[in-house]
């Protein structure tokens, strides 16, 4: 919420509204004294009425009471629609506003078209490369010749792939790159929704630290941008200072009942990441 | 996942951020546990001294071997008990029975008190002190120095860092003797629409649980903190606004003697500035306040500025908090709450008006 300075004009007033049609509106809250400036949760979950409609609006009928900065949906998001095809009509014009001209054939948009990631497993892997990678999904192509990864600019060779899961084995990863993910389906971009798979230079790896041995007693860590480190061992002596400018990852084990423990004087985060797990997924060992 | 954060007060500092620290600058920070529900309860029956077994009120997912602290409910705040769950007895699922590692030294008191149609709720309260990542200062020689692990989590512009604390455990933490090295200690950075400290268990800190400095729309929400020294949840110069503190548990607030003049009373909610929202919070124990409004003329410390003036703001959220086992106030407003709505002029009034308020 922005400025609250008096609740008394949202209270009773202020109203979160959903609808299907944009004309008949249904009342999903309306705000009470408790309102106030910041985050305000709505947990429908508990009040066992989860909203379905496909707008939203946050509505008070006076002028005062409707000051709303930003709205979160999180949960399940539902289609109260059970077409799976869209179609739309398709309009082109040369400059903005002049000379509009209706294209005769419609665009079609089709769910079964759609290919979609859902998950990627494992969503870390080593900068050497050879890990298989399971990606799944929905409307996966079954000839694995048409799809097409990359991930941080280098590509993934498919194995196998069906309607719903697809198998690569990555590539090396040479130098400090940015995270990134591209799918491909014949050169259509496969909606990835933000997922990514980390290149990470384990802990337990001796191609992390140059060949070397991994750090020993009292000696510091320097993780710059670029790199990603994957904490994958047990313990670690009493390290100095570790300063993450890259990203810290610490991974939990399969086991829910692994024990791990890292020990050290200071963790510096400076511009960069630590992990140890995500609101997603939690860490679990 | 266990962090143990090494080093004392001689150990070599970095410039803002100090040592035995995760220190935090325009950084990203996700620590997520794994959620427990609930982080803390209330008893079901009054627990007496040599108990063995206590009776929760909600079904909990806790487990044995975990730990647990249970609230004084007598008028000494640290009648608070650690306890290790032995056994746990969900045959009735929304009554739990918990077996205790060692009995009871003191009475828990667990009754509503009925007056008419409104009540008294006076169960003592159950906090879950044990989660799957922890953090902690070295136990060999943290609890000795009073030298434990810290957060401090500083960079200055709004949302310029983004810190997630998620049920995680934090043990022997809190640096007594130093002003600015609290358990968790977001600094002087503006607003953190994007942060939020849920579901921590912190025990035994030598320096506050959490501190809110020149920091706003900070998210504390369903954390337990047992046996902490100072004021727990503590803001600190007076310009913190609209902060949402929700149903936070604090037991055991001591007073310190290592810090401020103010700590040798100290409060498990100390608030300088009222335009911030405590709603469902719980003070089980502490040796002098509960909630603490200690409004102060004008903005102090770093912030000192002459045109901020607290004691006269509007107050925020102020709901549904409960206090007990304090050693003197539950609530205290000291010195001065005047909300006005322009907080820093005078009051004048006008002689020939007799309707106005302040004729």
């Amino acid at each position: 919420m922005g400025d609250i300075d008096y609740p008394s004009w949202y209270d009773g007033i202020l109203k979160f509204q959903g609808s299907s049609d944009k004309t008949t509106w249904t009342d999903l809250h309306v705000a009470d004294e408790n309102i106030h400036e910041g985050w305000n949760y709505i947990n429908f979950n508990e009040t066992g009425t989860i909203p379905k409609y496909r707008f939203y609006r946050m509505y008070a009928a006076s002028t005062k009471g409707c000051l709303v900065n930003e709205m979160k949906f999180t949960g399940v998001e539902t289609v109260d629609n059970s077409d799976s095809v869209y179609s739309c009509n398709v309009q082109v014009s040369l400059n903005k506003g002049q000379s509009i001209t209706n294209v005769v054939n419609n665009v079609t948009y089709s769910s079964a078209l759609t290919a979609r990631l859902d998950s990627i497993n494992p969503r870390y892997g080593t900068v050497t490369g050879g890990t298989p990678l399971t990606f799944t999904g929905i409307n996966f192509p079954t000839d694995t010749s048409s799809i097409n990864i990359t991930i941080d600019g280098v590509n993934c060779p498919v194995s196998a792939s069906s309607l719903t899961q697809i198998n690569c084995t990555t590539g090396d990863r040479p130098g400090l790159i940015p995270t990134s993910l591209e799918i491909t389906i014949n050169g259509n971009k496969v909606a990835t929704q933000g997922l990514v798979f980390r290149y990470a230079s384990a802990w337990s790896s001796d191609t992390t630290w140059g060949g070397e041995f991994a750090p020993m007693e009292m000696e510091s860590v320097f993780v710059p941008e670029g790199l990603n480190l994957l904490v994958d061992v047990d313990s670690t002596p009493e390290l100095n200072l570790i300063l993450v400018e890259g990203s810290i990852i610490f991974a939990p084990d399969q086991n829910p009942n692994h024990q791990r423990t890292f020990d050290a004087r200071y963790i510096f985060v400076h511009n960069g990441y630590m992990e140890v797990g995500t609101e997603e997924f939690p860490y679990t060992s | 996942m266990t962090f143990t954060m090494h080093g004392n007060i001689s150990s070599p500092y970095l410039p803002v951020f100090g040592n035995k620290c995760v220190a935090c600058k325009a950084c990203t920070l996700d620590m997520h546990g794994v959620p427990r529900t609930p982080t803390w309860t209330v008893l079901n029956e009054t627990a007496l001294p040599n108990a063995t077994t206590i009776t929760l009120s909600e079904a909990v997912d806790w487990v044995a071997g975990e730990e647990i602290a249970i609230a004084a409910t007598s008028y000494n705040g640290r009648e608070g008990e650690q306890r290790t769950i032995l056994a746990i007895n969900k045959t009735d699922p929304n009554y739990p029975v918990i077996t205790l590692d060692q009995p009871l030294e003191f009475k828990h008191f667990a009754m509503i008190q009925w007056y008419g149609n409104d009540f008294i709720d006076m169960r003592a309260e159950v906090g879950l002190l044990t989660r799957n990542v922890k953090y902690q200062g070295s136990p060999y020689d943290s609890p000795a120095d009073q030298y434990g692990a810290v957060f401090f989590l500083h960079s200055q512009g709004d949302d310029s860092l983004i810190a997630r604390l998620d049920h995680i455990e934090l043990h022997n933490v809190g640096q007594a003797f130093k002003v600015g090295r609290y358990a968790v200690h977001f600094h002087m950075i503006g607003a953190v629409h994007k942060s939020y400290c849920k579901g921590l268990g912190t025990h035994t800190s030598f320096n506050r649980a959490f501190t809110i400095h020149g920091t706003h729309y900070l998210r504390l929400m369903n954390n337990v903190a047992y046996d902490v020294k100072g004021h727990t949840i503590f803001i600190e110069d007076a310009v913190e606004k609209k902060n949402y503190i929700y149903k936070n548990l604090i037991m055991k607030t001591k007073r310190s003697f290592s810090l401020l003049n103010t700590d040798t009373s100290p409060a498990c909610f100390w608030i300088t500035n009222p335009d911030n929202n405590f709603v469902e919070n719980h003070c089980g124990g502490s040796d002098r306040y509960a909630y603490w409004y200690d409004l102060q003329k004008h903005a102090i410390g770093p912030h000192a500025n002459t045109n901020v003036c607290p004691e006269n703001e509007r107050v925020g959220t102020f709901r549904d908090n409960h206090a007990h086992s304090c050693g003197r106030y539950g609530l205290r407003i000291f010195h001065n709450m005047e909300p006005r709505k322009f907080p820093c002029k005078g009051v004048t009034y006008d002689p020939n008006n007799a309707t106005d308020p302040f004729w």
